[in-house]
């Protein structure tokens, strides 16, 4: 099996596992018949699509390339963690602050990753400045003309 | 057809300063198409916040404010999902495939320009539909009752699915899952909470903001991000967000009038949609957008670039900005959330919508008309200056820029409805989004689906608790029987063109890889 079916053989089953388990799961919740209606025919439709995929990749008909790259992966960890962190210190720190923070973090780390290759003018006090901008323009713009909720934060 | 008030006309031409009203409905455009340019504020957030001004204003220009907030912020969305995949609003969510392809084409410029003259186009025919055509129709609306209804949305997602999706299969997998996220929350009918696993967060469903961002602008985040990573010194090109040049490229007026298909069903099938209670502006772009596609000449290049493709999904989403006010002017019901403020500003100056309204109150309801009218040429002179402003975005580093939209969308996120459970749910979105994109399935289905979901949901349930669980009640009246059919025929035309192309030698393989 090609490397490229084997990808759509995977991906198909977790589609027919997640949709088996919502299945599954309209059962266990106990609905009532028709609050379970929608959701067992959504569910029934997501293992059909996944069925279907799984029996041409095994029939060696795949239809779409579906290349997982590890570094994709990753990035994707390390992004929805980073956003989660942010929102975290929006709440607990407050939005100027996090917002410094998280632009901070991600801009150094891609500035020393491409070390030498940036505009003249961009240097890390540059980033810092422009970070520091973003940060007020963020919190003049949600915070004060917005009037957005935040709990009581730390700093501001 | 309704009878023209001459009285009503000359009182306003005798009484309004239209310079005044001029400057309102620009100050709203350039508001309108700034919030809508940001991810996460609606244009609706907008109006919402300049009702309490509405009401120290006078009736004529508090409602060119209004007015010129939508029409800017239903235009603004598509700026940031051409320039970055990421839409600025929902309903110019299926304006990212095309616009950002042509962005990576170095033809941003030519998309931008696509979609403001479409939005302009759709919206004025929108408003003249108001005026002389829609409101008439909008007498029929009763006559749609759960089991027409039932019927309606089907088609609506049968469309999506086959025409869509180049996988039918993947095309399922999209509507099944959106759905399965459209039934969280608490039923309709019965209201006990459903698919919460436990979650308090999401008894009161999943947000459709946090859930667009999460799935369009996410996972372009992270590949954005790997491919920054990847570029290392020696390969590193170009700091740049990828269209410098692309954003100068004009747009002929042959260009344009080639995406004459994506104007014409895009603004029709946006009026007719907008005149529907309940679907708005999201659901008109995805269905105007599929339903071109289908009449294309070019369906290939629809998510690589089509002018065509744009032109068809901003037409149809400015196309509801008119007709969504159907419902409201003809019955008092606000069939979307922004026909519900213009309501409650109607209603804050003293006028009731309803079915008396363009008897009781014809000046009021003529200059909104009017105001409707003279919104266009001001969005389209304000559009042209404006996205030149908005597109110096696109000259930032991509190593600056892309942070700053993580930061906006979680930031945009919390604050639409201030719950912190819904940057959950962004987060979930985006990895949903990212599997989707990794396995090739479309978003399309799934938006229509999770839109559509709860509306398909209530008419069939209200239907079979009205025919006391039989059928053939679906197709009793001859409307929805007309609309099974078409289902039929959507189907059987999607058919007919894979035995069509098989037998032209075309395989499945390159149909659809």
């Amino acid at each position: 099996m090609s490397e490229r079916i084997h990808s759509e053989v995977i991906g198909s089953i977790i589609i027919v596992v997640f949709g088996t388990f919502f299945f599954w799961w309209t059962y266990h919740e106990d609905l009532p018949g028709g609050a379970a209606i929608v959701p067992r025919i959504a569910a029934g439709a997501i293992i059909c699509g996944g069925g279907s995929i799984l029996f041409r990749a095994l029939r060696g008909r795949t239809a779409v390339r579906i290349v997982v790259s590890r570094h994709e992966l990753l990035m994707a960890l390390v992004l929805l963690s980073s956003l989660g962190v942010y929102a975290f210190l929006m709440l607990w720190l407050g939005l100027a602050v996090a917002i410094f923070i998280f632009l901070m973090g991600w801009w150094l780390v891609l500035f020393n990753r491409m070390r030498g290759s940036h505009a003249p003018w961009m240097t890390p006090l540059a980033l810092a400045g422009i970070a520091g901008g973003m940060s007020a323009f963020c919190y003049s713009l949600f915070i004060l003309l917005l009037d957005m909720y935040l709990p009581n934060t730390a700093l501001f | 057809m309704f009878e023209v008030n001459v009285d009503a006309l000359i009182s306003i031409f005798t009484t309004v300063n239209f310079f005044e009203l001029g400057l309102f409905l620009a100050m709203g455009t350039a508001i309108g198409i700034s919030v809508g340019a940001i991810p996460g504020l609606s244009p609706a957030l907008a109006i919402a916040l300049a009702l309490p001004i509405v009401l120290w204003l006078p009736i004529h220009e508090g409602l060119a404010l209004l007015v010129g907030t939508y029409k800017g912020g239903t235009f603004g969305g598509s700026i940031t999902a051409i320039c970055f995949a990421t839409p600025g609003t929902s309903a110019s969510a299926a304006t990212v495939a095309d616009g950002y392809a042509l962005t990576r084409k170095n033809q941003g410029g030519k998309a931008l320009k696509t979609s403001l003259y479409a939005s302009v186009v759709g919206d004025s025919t929108s408003d003249l539909a108001l005026i002389f055509i829609a409101i008439p129709l909008g007498a029929l609306a009763p006559l749609l009752g759960p089991p027409q209804l039932t019927a309606l949305f089907f088609l609506a997602l049968t469309i999506i699915i086959i025409f869509s999706a180049d996988d039918p299969a993947r095309g399922i997998i999209s509507a099944g899952t959106g759905f399965l996220l459209g039934a969280v929350g608490r039923d309709v009918h019965t209201g006990v909470i459903r698919l919460d696993f436990g979650l308090y967060g999401l008894h009161s469903g999943v947000s459709l903001v946090a859930l667009l961002l999460g799935l369009f602008s996410i996972p372009e985040l992270i590949f954005q991000l790997n491919k920054l990573w990847k570029q290392r010194r020696q390969d590193y090109k170009e700091p740049t967000l990828d269209a410098q040049e692309g954003m100068k490229q004009k747009l002929t007026l042959r260009e344009f009038l080639a995406t004459w298909r994506g104007l014409v069903v895009g603004t029709t099938t946006g009026t007719l949609v907008g005149a529907l209670p309940g679907p708005g502006a999201t659901l008109a772009a995805f269905v105007g957008y599929g339903l071109t596609r289908q009449f294309s000449r070019k369906p290939e290049e629809y998510g690589k670039g089509s002018l065509e493709g744009i032109a068809a999904a901003e037409s149809a989403n400015n196309a509801t900005c008119g007709a969504t006010l159907i419902p409201l002017l003809t019955f008092g019901i606000p069939g979307s959330l922004i026909a519900g403020l213009f309501g409650a500003a109607l209603m804050m100056k003293g006028i009731p919508p309803g079915p008396r309204v363009i008897v009781d109150y014809p000046e009021t309801i003529y200059l909104l008309f009017l105001i409707f009218l003279l919104g266009n040429p001001i969005a389209l002179v304000l559009g042209r200056i404006l996205i030149p402003v908005f597109t110096r975005l696109a000259y930032v580093p991509a190593i600056v820029m892309w942070p700053i939209i993580g930061v906006f969308v979680v930031t945009g996120t919390y604050g639409f409805e201030i719950r912190e459970f819904d940057v959950l749910i962004l987060l979930f979105a985006g990895a949903l989004g990212f599997a989707f994109r990794l396995m090739r399935i479309p978003f399309g289905p799934l938006v229509l689906a999770f839109l559509v979901g709860p509306l398909f949901e209530e008419s069939l349930r209200r239907s079979l608790t009205i025919a006391r669980g039989n059928y053939f009640y679906f197709i009793e009246s001859p409307v929805s029987l007309g609309l099974w059919i078409a289902c039929a025929a959507a189907i059987a035309l999607f058919l007919y063109g894979r035995i069509r192309m098989r037998r032209r030698g075309i395989k499945e393989e390159q149909i659809l890889d």
